[in-house]
């Protein structure tokens, strides 16, 4: 079931309805019966798969609670409860990578491999709430929270339903509690709830969905695209991901919220990051402090030297790139943004140096868009290997920026052939623009929701009324079109 | 304490007020955007329809076939029968069957006269058909929703919503989206002055088994029950179209046929009857233009009146006569700016198939009009308006004056002077010559039709259109036809 579909529009309100109206020791399961509702919506039966997990990791938390005289038994628990999960998920998204990439390999080495192919369909989701029930067996080891007795709550906290398929990534010291609680209902709380999910929406459908039919277009057909129409979609991909995985975030914060939990922030204006590591820390945050505190730090973190922080960086972000997709160019993507951080890292002094020495302000606005600026040059850079079908596309992209260029093809109307006519052209500029400016606000610790929680009630509303109306009338959604599913549903 | 509980109570019941407040007014926005987005005037229910469709004696109803056939306003200008066409283009018998069952509940007529060709059509929604178009101008009732779902299935949902698909109007809106829908003047008729000529191409019944299309048969016995439920009479027709060597369209039309038999009623197999003309009649092969539909008309019209008992209203109900010979003016208004602006002598000759219109023509001699097979059409189309030709117009020329009022197309000819209830009609004689200073019609008196420099004045065929009701000539054309030259 997807967030912009009308089977969630009578799903979300029906579960809320019945939440709040349930006797509050039994409202959790509740939740966790729409929870899996919601999951099958997808596949009936790979919610077999995600109970799976959720056994194991629920009693690796169990065995480790009961373990913690004997640290060795505890390790083989942690082991045990990594090696079948990552077992489980390498089967389902890895298996068919590794043995192609064997294949090739060996026929580079002029041997024939016959090895079998297996037709897997991906299940929604696997790599989030299999990360986000490791972490509570790893909380659990570490000591960090008491092991949960109550299965049916621990099952809730793996698989509930808002950020169930593309996050956030929750921590069990966060969200374990929450959901364990009854909630009562709470007018602002849930009009702050529906109005992130509104923003959501908003983020989805008229900006992602838009940019997608442009950036499809033109990525589709790269081979006979110029290197200036490949740039600008590059661009609008970058926007495109952003909106819709942020879009996401929102609506399932926005969700959450609704029914009085409160999930971790996701996204914090990325593009206004002033640096690739500056970058890391605003994007994807729930997945990239997943790596940090589960793979990051116990290889070492920064903490034996230069050169192995370096290498520890490089084998999250491969990971981390693998993580995203079972191939080659999603582990190009990470590890050219592990590089971009390592370089930055060992240039940093140097680069310091120059500034000192052209006595380069870098308090100003100025200096701090430029900053901005190249470091949204180096994502796009890196968002190629991330959108292109495989690595040859992807340096054969590249190659265009460089020597295609053809800047011309933009003019007399050659942007408008890709599926958007000028008026959604323009439109889609208008909502980044918008996109831009809340940032912005945000950015500047002016949260727009704040700002408009203080006007009067008759301006709240028309905001309120506008945003609603352009959804409908605006957003990429309806008969004309299939509900686009979210990028990161694949994952 | 209390009054901490009745300033909590208090505030509980302005939050409630304001949640629906707010969503009674985002409600009453929306149904604004929803109206403004609509396609308001590309074809759809007539309002007419909605609203006054109690005056209806008879509905025409099935696929493109007969909505190029039957013309409701000639049917009322002729017969004084109150009717609508409600066909659509690809409508199976599935969307026949709902279209009609939801106009039910607005009509109640006491003929409906249906279209078989649609049991040809598969699925319940044909690929080229198009029932969004006239669901969408129904207001939600239980049997919009039943045809939605059945038709439908779960995509039914959006279909009865057409801000779904309409959304994405947003900058294609026009003027026309802004006011309400106008009525059709036409009544569900389309009109082409087109042809394409296709002698001898009327179907044989029999092209050997085909593949039967049960679900089409399933909704046909649906309308016929529907039909005895609410006392209306039946009429199942098959107007002619171009043999399409296709078994499957002949098993479909036949099975029908056999099913309306079975069932007690007489179809009308208009291919039967010799109504229509396949070298002068048709558009595009299988659709009816102007002048098929004429004929057709008329033919429906005499049988309805005769056989099916439907009463010329003109003498009964002045008030009602009174609105529907409005509306027909409206229509001649129609048919007249499409005489002005049709491009062509034989999309003229098409569009003079006519009983409003009679017509005074001066066309000259040597022209491949006279002698070639490519034009057999084209005579075959002056012969289509009452005018026989003798097969020497190639030495003289074709002077003729075409009187079509009340249905009946006689001709009288020239060179020489005729009397006419129009004045006095000469011609310039051009079996010698075309004189470029002389007219080429003299009516009572007053010249018409003289020329410049773009015709080569030798080729030039005039028609002078004639308003049979005002008596005027309203139009003078000019067609510069290839000859001997």
């Amino acid at each position: 079931m997807l967030f912009n579909s009308l089977s969630f529009l009578i799903f979300f309100p029906l579960v809320c309805f019945v939440y709040f109206l349930l006797p509050a020791r039994i409202r959790y399961l509740w939740l966790l019966g729409a929870s899996y509702y919601f999951y099958m919506c997808w596949n009936a039966r790979y919610a077999l798969l995600m109970a799976l997990s959720t056994c194991i990791t629920y009693a690796s938390g169990l065995l480790i609670g009961r373990s913690r005289s004997d640290p060795r038994l505890c390790k083989i628990w942690v082991g045990l409860s990594f090696g079948s999960n990552l077992a489980i998920l390498f089967f389902f998204k890895y298996a068919n990578f590794v043995l192609e990439s064997l294949q090739k390999a060996a026929a580079l080495a002029h041997i024939q491999l016959n090895l079998p192919a297996f037709d897997i369909l991906l299940p929604v989701g696997i790599s989030f709430y299999t990360f986000q029930a490791l972490s509570y067996t790893m909380d659990v080891y570490r000591g960090e929270i008491e092991p949960e007795r109550n299965l049916l709550k621990y099952a809730l906290f793996v698989s509930f339903f808002p950020q169930l398929v593309a996050g956030p990534i929750e921590r069990s010291k966060n969200l374990l509690d929450q959901v364990a609680v009854p909630h009562r209902f709470d007018y602002d709380r849930a009009a702050a709830g529906l109005q992130m999910m509104l923003w959501g929406f908003m983020e989805k459908l008229i900006l992602a969905d838009r940019a997608a039919i442009f950036v499809d277009a033109v990525y589709g057909d790269w081979a006979n695209q110029s290197g200036a129409m490949l740039l600008l979609a590059t661009v609008l991909f970058a926007f495109q991901i952003y909106c819709d995985f942020g879009g996401y975030s929102h609506i399932a914060i926005g969700a959450a919220q609704v029914l009085g939990i409160r999930l971790m922030d996701n996204f914090r204006q990325p593009y206004f990051a002033t640096s690739v590591q500056d970058f890391w820390r605003r994007w994807h945050i729930s997945l990239s402090t997943w790596f940090r505190d589960y793979l990051y730090i116990p290889l070492g973190g920064n903490r034996k030297g230069r050169l192995r922080r370096d290498i520890n960086l490089m084998i999250t972000f491969v990971v981390s790139g693998l993580w995203h997709g079972a191939a080659w160019h999603y582990v190009a993507w990470g590890g050219l943004n592990g590089a971009f951080q390592v370089v930055g890292g060992r240039t940093r002094a140097l680069r310091q140096r120059v500034v000192s020495a052209l006595r380069i302000r870098t308090d100003t606005v100025s200096w701090k868009l430029l900053q901005r600026l190249v470091t949204f040059a180096l994502i796009c850079l890196t968002w190629v290997f991330f959108r292109a079908d495989g690595m040859a596309a992807s340096f054969g992209i590249l190659k265009k920026f460089v020597f295609d260029l053809r800047p011309g093809t933009l003019l007399g109307g050659g942007v408008c052939r890709y599926g958007l006519d000028m008026a959604n052209l323009q439109l889609l500029f208008v909502a980044i623009l918008v996109l831009l400016a809340v940032d912005w606000m945000h950015e500047r610790n002016l949260p727009i929701r704040d700002s408009l929680a203080r006007q009067n009630v008759l301006a709240r509303w028309v905001v309120c009324w506008a945003a609603m109306l352009c959804v409908l009338v605006f957003g990429v959604w309806g008969g004309e079109y299939n509900a686009a599913a979210f990028i990161y549903f694949q994952f | 304490m209390n009054e901490e509980k009745r300033n909590t109570a208090g505030q509980k019941w302005r939050k409630a007020v304001r949640f629906v407040l707010f969503w009674a007014v985002f409600a009453v926005l929306l149904l604004g955007a929803m109206f403004v987005l609509n396609k308001h005037h590309e074809k759809e229910l007539d309002p007419e329809l909605l609203h006054h469709g109690e005056e209806l004696q008879v509905l025409f109803s099935g696929s493109s076939h007969i909505f190029n056939s039957v013309s409701p306003m000639e049917l009322w200008n002729a017969f004084g029968i109150t009717s609508y066409n409600i066909a659509s283009g690809g409508e199976t018998m599935p969307v026949s069957y709902w279209h009609l069952r939801n106009l039910l509940d607005y009509t109640d007529p006491q003929v409906v006269v249906l279209d078989l060709y649609g049991t040809f059509f598969g699925g319940k929604v044909f690929i080229n058909g198009n029932p969004r178009v006239w669901m969408n101008s129904l207001p939600l009732t239980r049997n919009k929703v039943e045809a939605a779902m059945d038709l439908y299935g779960s995509d039914g949902i959006e279909i009865l919503f057409p801000f779904v698909y309409e959304h994405t109007r947003w900058n294609d809106l026009e003027p026309a989206d802004m006011s309400p829908t106008q009525p059709d003047p036409l009544r569900g008729f389309e009109r082409s002055d087109a042809v394409t000529s296709q002698p001898g191409c009327l179907p044989a019944r029999d092209l050997g088994a085909g593949a039967s299309n049960e679900l089409g048969l399933e909704y046909l016995q649906k309308i016929l029950d529907l039909c005895a439920e609410n006392g209306i009479q039946l009429v199942p027709v098959v107007i002619p179209y171009r043999t399409t060597q296709d078994p499957n369209v002949e098993q479909a039309v036949n099975d029908a046929l056999a099913l309306v038999e079975r069932s007690g009623i007489e179809p009308l197999d208009l291919r039967l009857y010799d109504v229509v003309d396949p070298e002068t009649d048709f558009y595009n092969g299988e659709h009816l233009n102007i002048s098929g539909a004429e004929k057709v008309t008329r033919w429906l019209g005499g049988w309805l009146q005769r056989e099916a008992g439907v009463e010329d209203l003109r003498e009964k109900d002045p008030a009602l006569t009174g609105k529907w010979n409005g509306q027909y003016d409206a229509y001649r208004r129609l048919k007249r700016s499409g005489l002005e602006e049709s491009v062509g002598l034989d999309r003229m000759l098409v569009r003079l198939r006519d009983a409003d219109y009679s017509c005074i023509l001066n066309i000259p001699p040597d022209l491949y009009l006279w002698t070639d097979d490519s034009y057999a059409y084209m005579r075959a189309l002056l012969e289509n308006l009452g005018i026989e030709l003798t097969g020497r117009e190639n030495e003289t020329g074709l002077y003729a004056v075409v009187d079509s009022r009340n249905g009946v197309f006689t001709a009288q000819y020239g060179p020489q002077p005729v009397q006419t209830d129009w004045g006095l009609v000469e011609w310039q004689d051009r079996s010698a010559g075309t004189d470029k200073d002389a007219p080429l019609f003299r009516i009572d008196g007053f010249d018409y039709a003289f020329y410049g420099d773009y015709v080569d004045y030798p080729r030039a065929a005039s028609v002078l259109i004639v308003e049979n009701v005002t008596g005027n000539i309203i139009s003078q054309r000019i067609y510069d036809l290839p000859g001997n030259f």
